[in-house]
């Protein structure tokens, strides 16, 4: 069944339209990936989804598990479980690292009728998830994000993910930033979270991340559209030719230009 | 109004006998009020107002004095003659004076005070509910007074050798020659600042703390001045006196807290001494009642390579102000300033700090958090003076601000004087809303609007509430916020 459906989404911020209508199926189980140029649209989409207040939009639907999602509030989204591994993570000086995350986590599981996890469980619960992702426990109890790395931050991220254990996860270029063997360990994070209720939306510039993370479809958005669908295969042809056979029509039809 | 002719009245017993007690009712006779009895027109703001709004102060002195001259030693008597005579000179500060531009103490100081030393409130023994509201940090000893006045019942004992050394005020200065205090009365610099002459002379009970040398006090002294529903309409002057001899320790917490919503006026002051090679820890906790005015000088001389820390927070009172002075006069002296400040509604909350710097290689690092809502203003003056001979001095300065209404304000002013030349003085401010990016972030995460913000706010105060080395006390500020 359809996890996420975008009909003729668009978007932007006052006086400038960044989103010009998307159009996406995705399904339970799948993995989407989604390349594109600087500046064409991807984090902008990701943060529509995850339901960031500056954007408006201006036309179009998004259904998420059969509901509304535009109608519902960002923490609504998340404990409904839409989750964004952001492009930068905010840092957040005096945040307590433990502390946000059973919060969040104590909100969503609220949310689906559960107990809340009392400290010694919550403990444990997190210690598994900070195993699979080699986090450093350091780290995890520094102010959330406050000084990390850019790779650290990266590894926060899907680290969160892991925890809160979501049914759609967006990851706005998790991979740049990190190097090769962590590439290596964050993929097997996010991999193992992959269920047939799950689905994932994955933004990339390179098709590296998609060795590990190996998508069911590749979208290319430009100019906010996406402007071209197709297998893992396009990924490899992107990563070759780039994009500007996708994006200058002159390039793909020259016959267009004079007719 | 109160006949002028009948003011003031000192102590009538009969006030007491106690009445039976009612909620904000006061058991004393409204003839012994210290103010002007006349507010009829607004006086112009200047220093000739100011000062005329002080003689029923000085009147008051008159008659306490002639009451009093049998019962203190002459030095004291004379310290506070000396007070009297600057306050007859300064009178109340006005908004004329560039260091109170903002903070209007005029109604304070028409206000008909009466003297807080003339309540009874605890001379029949400490009301149960009261003694209960006793604010207690764990691990800590206590110095309480309640209206004013030391309750020694509710205080912890010392043990040699600190028995004769960590006391209310009175008891110390009594016990003790008077040659012994070099330091009392010559820190505080009440010839510029009329709040703190009218201290001086007027000065009531507070604590008294002198920490032989090379002695590291283990517990932190925990002094908290607080006020019953009986302080209404009272005006009080705690005393401090720290002393901390050479490589002597310790930790002291200055807390002001109301129960009841009374409109009372506190005037305290502060005198500190650390001796070479001492530290001191300092945390001033000001969290009287939403009607109050508190107005407040700490004073810390330091000696060669000593260390000061302090912590000033303040959420109470309807006009606040503290007003904290270090004097680094030896090398390799270091002082920290952090502070908090939280205000809402009508709220005025000042902090004006000055730090001089008058030998080499000392270190000064200051910072400031204030947090706004309602139509609260806000307050904040660093001073950082650098003389000729403080080479290599080290300064920072930082004061930053979360305003989270539209009509709140912050006048923030760094002041740098700098006479030296081989120096790093950096100072910042920032006046900000919540960040928008970390909300949003937070609620992604599932946390709801309230609780991202309130996190934030928690978060932006912990970042100078986590420099407490005192756990209790961290822990029971972080629930002010
Ligand atoms: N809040 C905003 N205010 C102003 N412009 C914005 C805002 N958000 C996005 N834009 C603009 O919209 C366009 C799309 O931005 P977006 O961040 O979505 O691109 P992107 O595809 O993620 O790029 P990159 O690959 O560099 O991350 C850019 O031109 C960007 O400057
Ligand atoms: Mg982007």
């Amino acid at each position: 069944m359809s996890l996420l459906v975008l009909d003729r989404l668009s978007a932007g911020i006052p006086g400038k339209p960044i989103l010009k209508g998307i159009n996406l199926r995705v399904n339970a189980g799948e993995v989407h990936a989604i390349m594109g140029p600087n500046g064409s649209g991807k984090s902008t989409l990701a943060q529509v989804l995850a339901g960031r207040p500056e954007y408006e939009i201006t036309g179009g639907t998004a259904r998420y598990d059969g509901k509304d999602l535009l109608a519902m509030s960002p923490e609504e989204r998340a404990r409904e479980g839409v989750f964004l591994a952001f492009q930068y993570p905010v840092e957040l000086p005096g945040v307590n690292g433990p502390y946000f995350l059973k919060a969040a986590l104590n909100a969503i599981r609220k949310h689906r009728g559960l107990e809340p996890l009392d400290a010694m469980d919550f403990l444990g619960f997190i210690q598994e998830k900070m195993k699979v992702l080699e986090l450093d426990a350091s780290l995890l109890n520094r102010s959330v994000n406050e000084g990390f790395s850019g790779g650290e931050k990266k590894r926060n991220e899907i680290f969160q993910m892991a925890v809160l254990e979501p049914k759609l996860a967006i990851l706005d270029e998790t991979d740049s930033g990190l190097d090769i063997d962590a590439l290596k360990v964050v993929a097997a994070g996010v991999n193992q979270l992959r269920s047939p209720d799950q689905a994932q939306l994955v933004i990339t510039h390179y098709q590296r991340l998609l060795n590990y993370l190996v998508p069911d479809y590749v979208h290319v958005l430009f100019d906010g559209r996406l402007v071209k669908s197709g297998g893992p295969e396009l990924a490899l042809e992107l990563e070759e030719r780039g994009y500007d056979w996708i994006t200058k029509p002159a390039a793909v039809s020259p016959e267009l230009v004079t007719a | 109004m109160i006949d002028p002719k009948n003011n003031p009245t000192l102590r009538d017993d009969k006030r007491c006998s106690k009445a039976p007690r009612e909620a904000g009712a006061s058991n004393r006779k409204p003839a012994a009020n210290v103010g002007p009895t006349a507010p009829e027109s607004t006086p112009v703001d200047g220093p000739i107002a100011g000062q005329s709004r002080g003689a029923p102060w000085l009147r008051y002195f008159e008659e306490r004095e002639r009451s009093q001259r049998a019962t203190s030693p002459s030095w004291i008597q004379l310290l506070r003659k000396a007070g009297i005579a600057h306050f007859a000179k300064l009178g109340f500060p006005t908004t004329a004076e560039e260091d109170w531009r903002f903070t209007d103490v005029t109604p304070l100081s028409l206000h008909p005070w009466q003297p807080g030393s003339d309540l009874c409130s605890v001379l029949g023994g400490v009301d149960p509910e009261v003694a209960a509201r006793v604010p207690r940090f764990r691990d800590c000893c206590e110095l309480v007074f309640i209206d004013g006045r030391f309750v020694s019942a509710l205080s912890s004992n010392h043990e040699s050798p600190l028995a004769l050394s960590v006391c209310n005020l009175t008891r110390g200065l009594a016990s003790l020659p008077g040659a012994q205090f070099s330091h009392f009365g010559r820190v505080a610099r009440y010839g510029v600042n009329g709040l703190a002459a009218l201290n001086t002379a007027m000065f009531e009970d507070g604590a008294f703390i002198v920490v032989p040398a090379h002695y590291v006090v283990k517990q932190p002294i925990h002094v908290i001045f607080l006020t019953t529903a009986e302080a209404d309409q009272s005006a009080f002057h705690p005393r401090n006196f720290i002393w901390v001899k050479a490589g002597g320790e310790v930790k002291v917490i200055e807390h002001y807290v109301s129960v009841g919503q009374t409109l009372h006026f506190t005037n305290a002051v502060t005198e500190m001494t650390i001796e070479e090679g001492a530290r001191l820890e300092y945390c001033k906790i000001q969290d009287e009642s939403p009607l109050a005015y508190h107005v407040a000088l700490t004073e810390c001389h330091q000696a060669r390579g000593s260390r000061f820390v302090s912590h000033s927070v303040s959420r109470g009172a309807k006009l606040g102000r503290h007003e904290l002075i270090a004097s680094l006069d030896g090398e390799n002296a270091e002082c920290t300033f952090n502070g908090l400040f939280l205000g809402g509604d009508r709220q005025l909350v000042d902090h004006h700090t000055l730090i001089e710097h008058h030998s080499p290689r000392c270190a000064s690092h200051e910072d400031y958090h204030g947090i706004l809502d309602g139509q609260a203003q806000g307050v904040f003056n660093g001073k950082i003076l650098v003389r000729k001979e403080a080479q290599k001095t080290d300064a920072k300065q930082s004061n930053r601000n979360l305003l989270l209404s539209e009509n709140a304000t912050i006048h923030s002013k760094p002041q740098l004087e700098i006479f030296a030349d081989d120096v790093r003085c950096t100072h910042g401010a920032t006046v900000g809303s919540l960040d928008k990016e970390a909300l949003f972030y937070l609620r992604s995460r599932g946390l709801d609007l309230e609780a991202a913000r309130r996190l934030l706010i928690r978060a932006f105060a912990s970042q100078i509430l986590n420099r407490i080395s005192l756990a209790p006390v961290r822990e029971a500020l972080d629930g002010f916020v």
